[in-house]
């Protein structure tokens, strides 16, 4: 393996920083023996109908204070109360001299609040000054005596259990607008009676307001509010894309050949993260403090996600102690697909953790309580009108694209930089129902973009009498066309192209594609085909798990490295090629690295992997990134050893340099260092190694400016000195070094060398954690964009699928499935390929079986798409009809070109849809539900 | 989970002993009690469980004996449709049992358990008894009737319920006229798939089993020569699925027509339906195209589309895969 990355390593400092909070470790149980036999189990209490809120006493408005006391008011502000239900607060604000608030003063509490009101300042002639309420709650008629007395029970809580305004209170709902929100938990001594007992507290509803439902409705200007936004139940953004005379898609949809118009239907919902809920534990050791008053004890939470960063965030925000208090572990996992992210049963359990004196709580959701909190994709629609001329070049795009839950602008990324289209006008319309929460899963491969746009492409064929795959080679931007868009230059790696083309050969779609409808099979079945591809909103991050985290020093002092990784439980490939991947960077032999953890982002039983965007095998750039780091960390310390802390290199002059003791009580630690002699000649940086003096643990680094070390900086001041300890500046540097076998060495004369064992031997644990390559710089020149220039890195994908349609009975069998996806240059070529497969399990099980079903009335979920035995598994694969191709090609915006496979590795299901249009002449109604046979007997009017 | 307790029964009496208390129910392979008692969806669940796997002499074993095939009822699923007798003269047995859920699930799940599971619609399976529905309360509602009821009835509500039969074996015994052995009586199928009334404290039952009863034994009279059967099932997937239309066929052929048509539809009602007027369509009739597609229609016939709020899909293709699964049920007996 190359160790030559022409890039910078941008990594944020503090994870790497080994006294930083966080530390992603990955075991599912966590590894604390003082949790043994210690810990509670909590379950939740969640809303059994969509819109509501629980009945309240009023509540006390206590004080009004000064948030920003803004500036240049010639005159005192008017204080204006709205909402939380009461009447009657009047406060008034007093000037200072300087033209800031200086102070509210309550005049009238008001009365029948239930909840804090907001405040506004107005007037005054000034700008900037904010305050907030101070209120306590009034009592909520929540009924928790039966739980709590029910045996093994440890406690019951809920927003009334919390000071009102605090981020525990604000964790459990008191009103809401979608079914299955959490009200309350109970802890008890294992999770079954948690589960149970929370049957037991009784809450006490307001009338639920009428449920907003239909997506289409909830535009109508009647519609009943869904109170899902502050105003209205929609949202909306626009994209444009104009000529150089500032003509739009008015314009080019005057000047083209022909015009069509397309309402697609709405697609079914889908589930994001449908694997089993995961647990989130949290406890405190010493002082857990409360919401109001920090503790002096430690906080150590644990989760199972794909984003550490945000989970230590919510995880100190919840527990409301400072960051270098909290502690934090992570199971790394993947999102899309994937794994089940557990942010919320961790940040809760700190809190009842923190509520019942920092006993630790492990927090388990039941399945539908998962369903309901865990993020699901929208169902959407497209209503547009595009221009093209009789050649079949698009020239405008004019439309909606409907979202219902959000992210509609999501879904126009496919068609915006896969294909040329010089006149866009399109507004994405995010409509908010009383549905469960709702996340984008953007465009890619998928129901949402894909499914509406790739129908229109292949109608306008068939208006044209033109190949659908002629049409899209037509409108295909160039490999090294600029982004239309974006301030980036061209694509890093515009793959689709290539994904389209291999899709196209593989499948003999040029002898196969006849026009809609016009194929029947000896057997008295429709034929159909199609192909789809697209360029992906993103790829460009990878690594098992996003995070790579290793770990050497400390307890491991025989030169061994421990990795900690999520990635797939049903094979342990991608695990084995990142630990390769380790060993070489820092030249160990494949031994001396162990793996920590094992993964969970299976998509099936039998097929593994999770195809969400974060888990990529194909690159595990994280891992790569992580060993860099600690390659440089060991090295250094290698400097400061014999036999190398001896050696001058030609051309070096060895810095020099004194400590100074601090003398400030109780003294006996290194305050700083004077440069005696800053060296010259210094290509890296030396190392710092500090001896004697009766002290201990005290370490510096040192900075080098054009070859002289400038500047020393205390690390750790250490502790115990009775003297001035010696201080050695190394004349060797880590650039001058390489490693093998275990032992690291001068490039210039490999027989000085040190084993990795003697550099871990009494070294502080040094923990590496590194995100793999997200901001996307090229690593190589493509057309006119030099290397070290900004790019989009993403991933592409495209299918060819050849289906037969049993037209009286609405089954539909896959003949054969091909799925190109672009894996930059794969490293672990099993895991790519098992990634495809669940890529098209995943697109059979959407297309063809089940969506999320809601019940009209509440909004609860009542059947999942991918939950207990919908979900789709390798039995659902036909499995001499697959067909994978790994669109290798290297990537020029990550080291050993790779890149991410992401989301599209879905297998582009939507083309099933559209190769059933070529079989069967029109596009099935999927009405919000499943892709499944009844709505294609619908299509054929053999059902309603 | 519901909370419960779990004793080993050792005999039959001691099954029988035990089952007789109040709040009791018998559990077999657990693949269904399980799932019910996991998601606590009853305010009716049984808090003491009696495993019957541990009874001697076990009751899983297959034999002909005395004119019928003797299944025991802790026979598996797998077992049943692996056994070579079974395939060859009571095929549609086999097929059902084959057509049963996952590998897995078959090995598990046994064909006492089978006849006996609780109703699989959506509303009465939601977690935490959320919908109070008429089958676990008879103050309840069936939210089926004007909610999502995409998998429900075409033959009109049972008892004011239309969730659909879910057992792939019950339309298989109707139609064999089987014997279904209890520890207090011998049924006739055809009995034994009566559903309670929801004012009944067993309506949560796809039978009419009393309670502490238990099934020990199915019986299937050996088919007359010149019989045939098969079992046709649709579903979404093929891989793992409950059946949305299912058909179980048995004829009997002699001088190239038929003599004797049982037609039994599953999935399509609360109850196995028996399709009488298919039955009439077919007798006298030789098995081809013509006469199968006149017993599908026949057997379609008389069926209740539910309405359908807006958003969700309707019921209505079920009256069509009716028509094309006894169709191909009748030719498969060919
Ligand atoms: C994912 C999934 C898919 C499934 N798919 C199908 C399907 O396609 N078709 C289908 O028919 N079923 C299906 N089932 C239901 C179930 O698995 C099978 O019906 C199985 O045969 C049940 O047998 P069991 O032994 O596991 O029953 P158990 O779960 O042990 O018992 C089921 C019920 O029967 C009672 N019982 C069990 N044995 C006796 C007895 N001897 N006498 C009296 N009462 C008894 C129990 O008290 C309980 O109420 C599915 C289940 C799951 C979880």
């Amino acid at each position: 393996m190359s160790l030559v990355a022409p890039y910078t390593v941008v990594n944020d400092p503090k994870l790497h920083d080994p006294m930083a909070a966080m530390i992603v470790t990955g075991r599912l149980d966590f590894p604390d023996d003082r949790l043994a036999g210690r810990k509670l189990w909590a379950a939740v209490k969640t809303s059994t109908n969509a819109h509501g809120s629980i009945l309240a006493d009023a509540g006390t408005i206590t004080a009004v204070n000064v948030g920003n006391a803004g500036s240049a008011y010639t005159s005192a502000p008017t204080v204006t109360f709205t909402g939380g239900g009461g009447t009657g607060a009047s406060a008034t604000a007093t000037l200072s001299a300087t033209g800031t608030i200086s102070g509210i003063t309550l005049n009238n509490a008001g009365s029948g609040y239930t909840s804090a009101p907001t405040i506004t300042l107005t007037g005054g002639a000034g700008t900037g000054a904010t305050a907030t309420v101070a209120f306590t709650m009034g009592k909520l008629h929540i009924d928790t005596a039966a739980a709590l007395a029910f045996p093994g029970v440890r406690g019951v809580f809920h927003a009334g259990s919390f000071p009102a305004g605090s981020s525990a209170a604000g964790a459990f709902a008191t009103s809401w607008t979608n079914y299955g929100v959490v009200i309350a938990a109970v802890v008890a001594d294992d999770w079954e009676t948690a589960r149970w007992a929370c049957n037991l507290v009784n809450v006490t509803y307001n009338s639920p307001l009428p449920v907003v439902f239909d997506a289409d409705a909830a535009m109508s200007a009647s519609s009943p509010l869904s109170g899902r936004q502050a105003t209205g139940n929609v949202t909306t953004s626009t994209q444009t894309r104009l000529d150089a005379a500032g003509n739009g898609a008015a314009y080019g949809l005057a000047h083209c050949d022909k015009t069509m118009q397309f309402t697609t239907d709405w697609t079914p919902t889908q589930q994001h993260n449908p694997i089993h809920p995961k647990t989130g534990l949290a406890y405190f050791t010493g002082d857990p403090g409360s919401q109001t008053v920090q503790g002096t004890g430690d906080c150590y939470g644990f989760s199972v996600t794909q984003n550490a960063m945000s989970h230590l965030n919510s995880l100190y925000s919840s527990v409301n102690m400072p960051q270098q208090q909290t502690h934090y572990s992570a199971h790394a996992c993947g999102g899309g697909f994937g794994d089940g992210e557990s942010t919320v049963q961790m940040s809760m359990a700190a809190v009842l953790s923190q509520a019942l004196g920092g006993a630790p709580v492990v927090l388990k959701l039941s399945r539908k309580d998962h369903n309901h909190i865990g993020g699901r994709q929208y169902d959407t629609k497209g209503v547009f009108n595009i221009g093209y001329n009789k050649d079949g070049t698009i020239v405008a795009w004019q439309g909606g694209w409907y979202g219902n839950g959000g992210g509609a602008s999501g879904m126009w990324y496919g068609p915006r930089t896969t294909y040329k289209i010089p006149y866009i006008d399109w507004t994405a319309y995010n409509i908010y129902t009383n549905t469960p929460a709702r996340n984008s899963w953007r465009d890619v491969a998928d129901i949402e973009g894909g499914g509406a746009f790739e129908r229109c492409f292949d109608l306008i064929a068939a208006d044209l009498g033109m190949d659908p795959y002629a049409l899209r080679q037509k409108n295909l931007m160039g490999v090294l066309d600029h982004d239309q868009d974006g301030t980036k230059l061209i694509w890093s790696d515009k793959c689709v192209n290539d994904c389209l083309a291999q899709a196209y050969s593989a499948s003999g779609y040029a002898t196969k594609w006849h026009a809609p409808n016009t194929k029947t099979l000896p057997d008295g079945r429709k034929h159909g085909i199609a192909i789809g591809g697209r360029q992906d909103s993103h790829g460009g991050m990878s690594g098992g798990g996003r995070y790579g985290h290793i770990m050497m020093g400390g307890t491991h002092t025989n030169g061994s490295v421990e990795m900690y990784m999520g990635g797939s439980r049903a094979s342990m490939g991608p695990q084995a090629a990142m630990m390769v991947v380790v060993a070489e960077v820092l030249g160990l032999p494949y031994s001396a690295v162990r793996l920590a953890e094992w993964g969970n982002g299976d998509i099936t039983l039998a097929d593994g992997m999770q195809n969400g965007s974060s888990h990529t095998p194909g690159a595990g750039s994280a891992f790569y990134m992580a060993a860099l780091d600690m390659r440089t960390r060991i090295f250094n310390r290698a400097c400061g050893l014999a036999p190398l802390n001896a050696v001058v290199p030609a051309g070096v002059t060895q810095a020099k340099a004194t400590a100074v003791l601090s003398t400030v009580f109780p003294g006996g630690t290194i305050a700083s260092f004077t440069i005696t002699n800053g060296g010259s000649g210094y290509t890296g940086v030396p190392a710092v190694t500090i001896s004697g003096g009766g002290g201990t643990s005290a370490s510096a680094t040192a900075h080098v400016t054009n070859g002289v070390v400038d500047s020393i900086v205390v690390t750790n001041p250490g502790s115990g000195f009775t003297t001035v300890p010696t201080v050695v500046i190394s004349a060797v540097t880590p650039d001058l070094l390489d490693a093998a076998n275990g032992s690291i060495f001068l490039k210039s004369d490999s027989t000085k060398t040190v084993t990795h064992a003697t550099c871990t031997s009494g070294w502080d644990p040094q923990i590496s954690v590194a995100q793999g390559w997200g901001s996307y710089l090229r690593t190589a020149a493509v057309g006119d964009s030099p290397i070290g220039s900004a790019c989009n890195s993403t991933g592409a994908a495209a299918a060819c699928i050849e289906v037969a349609v049993d037209t009286n009975t609405g089954e539909v069998e896959i003949l054969s499935y091909v799925n190109a996806t672009s894996t930059g240059t794969t490293l672990f070529k099993p895991g790519v390929q098992k990634e495809m497969m669940s890529g098209n399990e995943a697109g059979i099980g959407q297309w063809l079986f089940y969506g999320d079903v809601y019940d009209p009335t509440t909004a609860a979920v009542l059947q999942m798409s991918h939950g207990c035995f919908s979900h789709p598994t390798a039995m659902d694969l036909y499995p001499t009809a697959n067909t994978y191709i790994e669109v290798q090609h290297n990537s020029p915006s990550g080291p050993l070109g790779c890149h991410g496979m992401a989301e599209p590795a879905s297998g582009e299901g939507n083309v099933i849809w559209q190769a059933i249009y070529n079989a069967i002449g029109v596009f099935p109604d999927h009405n919000h539900g499943a892709g499944s046979p009844n709505v294609i007997l619908k299509a054929l009017g053999k059902a309603t | 989970m519901n909370l419960f307790t779990h004793v080993n029964a050792t005999t039959i009496a001691e099954a029988t002993a035990a089952t007789a208390k109040a709040g009791t129910a018998p559990i077999a392979g657990g693949s269904d009690l399980l799932t019910y008692l996991r998601t606590m969806c009853s305010p009716n669940a049984p808090t003491n469980l009696v495993n019957l796997k541990t009874v001697v002499p076990s009751m899983a074993y297959i034999k002909e004996e005395g004119g019928f095939l003797k299944v025991g009822a802790l026979t598996t699923l797998t077992a049943i449709a692996n056994d070579s007798t079974t395939l060859a003269k009571y095929t549609a047995l086999a097929q059902a049992a084959l057509s049963v859920a996952s590998p897995e699930l078959r090995n598990q799940g046994t064909i006492g358990g089978n006849i006996c599971q609780k109703p699989r619609c959506q509303y009465f399976r939601f977690d935490n008894d959320d919908f109070k529905c008429l089958r676990k309360d008879p103050a309840g509602t069936c939210f089926a009737l004007t909610g999502v009821n995409t998998y429900h009835s075409v033959f009109g509500p049972l008892n004011g319920c239309v969730a659909a039969l879910p057992s792939d074996i019950a339309p298989v015994l109707v139609a064999m006229n089987a014997n279904i052995v209890t520890t207090v009586k011998t049924w006739k199928a055809a009995d034994f798939f009566v559903v309670p009334n929801v004012a009944d404290a067993r309506r949560e039952q796809i039978n009419a089993l009393a309670a502490g009863e238990i099934v020990t034994e199915i019986q299937i009279p050996t088919p007359a020569t010149g019989s045939k059967s098969a079992y046709m099932k649709w579903s979404f997937r093929k891989s793992i699925d409950f059946p949305l239309v299912s058909a179980a066929v048995l004829t009997t052929v002699a001088g190239g027509s038929v003599t004797a048509a049982s037609i039994v539809l599953g999935a399509v009602y609360g109850q196995p339906r028996v399709a009488t007027g298919a039955q009439t369509a077919l007798v006298g009739q030789a098995i081809n195209a013509t006469s199968a597609t006149a017993a599908g229609t026949a057997a379609a016939t008389g069926t209740t589309v539910l309405p359908t709020p807006g958003g969700t899909n309707s019921n209505s293709y079920k009256v069509q895969i009716i028509k094309v699964m006894v169709q191909k049920a009748v030719l498969a007996t060919a």
